[in-house]
């Protein structure tokens, strides 16, 4: 599997949509974390103290810094992820590459095996690339606002980063299930999409006044990405898209770790018996 | 499977749904050190055959052994290098990045890269970004990745197709010379001349079904002479008596005669001796292009 992953690094780290994705997830969520309610708190009158303000104020400055970030995963991070697993899997197919590739030496489970190794370093460098500079952002805010700084422990830090790990590589392997089932990157990526940011909206939505609705949502990966980020996202920040709490943290650990390894199993199966044409 | 083979299959059978058979019940044999031209029209089971052999997708009955090993497995693959019909390479990558990426998969030093690329004679072009290659350099490209591993057994899988007659003229010749030494080469074509040309054995694959196997020159069939002498009827009579020649056809007023064209000097002095003008004596060989006709109008063997 060495040879699959240092091969499957090699032409990932060349590839220009990795890249864009990764550039324009970190710029929006700088935007979204920090410059928006920067601007937000700066342009609301002193006089106004409201919880909101309180509240804005609280995410942008180093004590809510891990929170601020993590509320990103559930839903943006999510959709970033997924379309990087479509695209580290299905391409191969697009590209009629996935013969070339079979057909030296490693089987075929090695090969899956480099993809998601691959997919693992892709999500810590999508946390990288938003908690640092989230740190940085902080800091300066704080120092601006003469903020306390109260940063996390790092055992929080570490906890966080390995829960937004979680959610960010689920995703990314659902995405690579998918590419495996449809063998290209266009369908998996809009069929995950629609489920991430339609589907489960809907089924949340029903869930208030149909019961049967509120079981199954406990069980799907995107709720339950979004319970285990709202567990460290401040109280009443839930507006934040995709945040919100339905299940209790361990629960949604051992849901995403379900619907993840359940990911990895499927696509290991299909890619083994099924012909490469 | 013995030694000297390098390839066996048994029944190999390919079906799509419940009405095409793509591969029937085909057995091949590719021996150690020849090039086998594996011939057949478009459509006729070629490259689903060598998909089956390099473990790309599944037979549906059949076995098959391939450098002793099970299709597809990491120990076969380790000695066969392949392009086959579809096999892409990264748009984004230049070609020597490509072919880089292929050897990490492979196992290979990267040193081979440069060693393949001059082998193909792309070394020139290899910083190139893959997408802009003409169809030439990708057929060029796919062959120096099939090379990476200097491979004991060589799958090419018409490697000629979409290239202008340069380009054709350059491979058939890159391919001959890969062929030479130990190295065998299951090339396959559906175009006779390219085969008659570099092929030491043919297979002819009709309707997933292998029609006729032999050499070259076994395909070709017994050789012979054509004859134009008047009066015809006189020809006959006297060319039967000759001892060495065979049956004695005769088609729109030539006779042809299966013979050694090195009798032909005998029966040019029988013929003048006895009276018989000749105005044309000429060693008749039949192309492989006519028997393949004939092969696959026939549907059987010849
Ligand atoms: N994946 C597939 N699904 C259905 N039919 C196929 C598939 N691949 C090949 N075929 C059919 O199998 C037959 C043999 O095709 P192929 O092996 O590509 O022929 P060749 O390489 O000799 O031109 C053709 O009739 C082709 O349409
Ligand atoms: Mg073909």
């Amino acid at each position: 599997m060495r040879a699959s992953f240092s091969a499957e690094m090699m032409k990932l780290r060349r590839r220009p949509s990795l890249w864009i994705l990764l550039v324009v997830w970190f710029l929006l969520s700088l935007a979204f974390g920090y410059l928006i309610p920067y601007a937000l708190y700066r342009t609301t009158p002193a006089g106004m103290t409201g919880p909101l303000r309180d509240q804005l104020l609280a995410s942008i400055v180093p004590g809510g810094w891990l929170g601020n970030v993590v509320s990103g995963f559930p839903l943006f991070g999510a959709a970033m992820m997924l379309i990087v697993g479509a695209l580290v899997v299905g391409s191969e197919y697009g590209w009629s590459t996935m013969g070339t590739v079979l057909t030296q030496r490693p089987g075929r489970l090695q090969v899956l095996g480099g993809k998601l190794a691959a997919l693992a370093v892709f999500s810590v460098a999508f946390e990288l690339v938003v908690f640092v500079p989230g740190a940085l952002a902080s800091s300066v805010v704080g120092g601006a606002l003469d903020a306390p700084a109260d940063w996390p422990g790092a055992a929080e830090v570490v906890e966080v980063f390995a829960a937004g790990f979680l959610i960010l590589f689920t995703w990314a392997v659902l995405g690579a299930l998918l590419a495996v089932l449809f063998r290209g990157t266009s369908l998996p990526i809009g069929l995950g999409l629609v489920w991430l940011l339609v589907i489960e909206g809907v089924i949340a939505g029903f869930a208030g006044s149909l019961q049967a609705l509120d079981t199954v949502r406990q069980g799907l990966p995107g709720s339950n990405g979004g319970s285990l980020a709202a567990h460290y996202t401040l109280e009443g920040l839930a507006e934040t898209p995709g945040v919100s709490t339905v299940t209790g943290p361990a629960h949604a650990v051992v849901v995403l770790a379900v619907w993840g390894i359940g990911a990895m199993a499927l696509s290991a199966l299909r890619l083994r018996r099924r012909d490469v044409t | 499977m013995t030694d000297t083979l390098v390839l066996e299959t048994e029944h190999l059978t390919k079906r799509y749904g419940p009405h095409l058979v793509a591969v029937a019940d085909l057995g091949l044999r590719v021996r150690r050190g020849e090039v086998y031209g594996f011939l057949g029209p478009n459509g006729a089971g070629k490259t689903t055959t060598l998909r089956m052999l390099l473990g790309l997708i599944a037979p549906t009955s059949g076995q098959a052994r391939i450098l002793g090993a099970a299709p597809g497995s990491p120990e076969g693959l380790a000695n066969i290098g392949a392009l086959v019909e579809g096999f892409g390479f990264y748009p984004y990558l230049s070609g020597r990045r490509n072919l880089q990426v292929v050897a990490r998969y492979a196992g290979v030093p990267a040193a081979r890269v440069e060693a393949v690329l001059d082998q193909v004679g792309l070394a020139a072009r290899g910083g190139d970004a893959y997408k802009g290659y003409s169809l030439g350099m990708k057929q060029r490209l796919g062959v120096a990745a099939a090379l990476l591993k200097d491979p004991a057994l060589l799958i090419l899988d018409e490697p000629t197709n979409g290239l202008d007659p340069e380009g054709m003229a350059h491979m058939r010749a890159l391919v001959r010379q890969l062929g030479q030494g130990e190295r065998s080469v299951l090339l396959s074509s559906h175009l006779l001349g390219e085969v008659e040309q570099i092929c030491d054995r043919v297979g002819v694959i009709q309707k997933g079904r292998l029609v006729v196997e032999g050499t070259v020159a076994e395909l070709r069939g017994q050789a012979g002479l054509f004859v134009r002498a008047h009066p015809v009827a006189r020809a006959r009579e006297i060319l039967a008596a000759v001892d060495g020649v065979g049956a004695i056809d005769e088609v729109a007023g030539v006779l042809r005669l299966t013979a050694d064209p090195g009798l032909a000097p005998e029966v040019n002095r029988r013929l003048v001796e006895a009276g018989v003008a000749v105005s044309e004596l000429r060693p008749a060989e039949r192309s492989l292009e006519e028997v393949f006709l004939q092969l696959t109008h026939d549907g059987t063997g010849v």
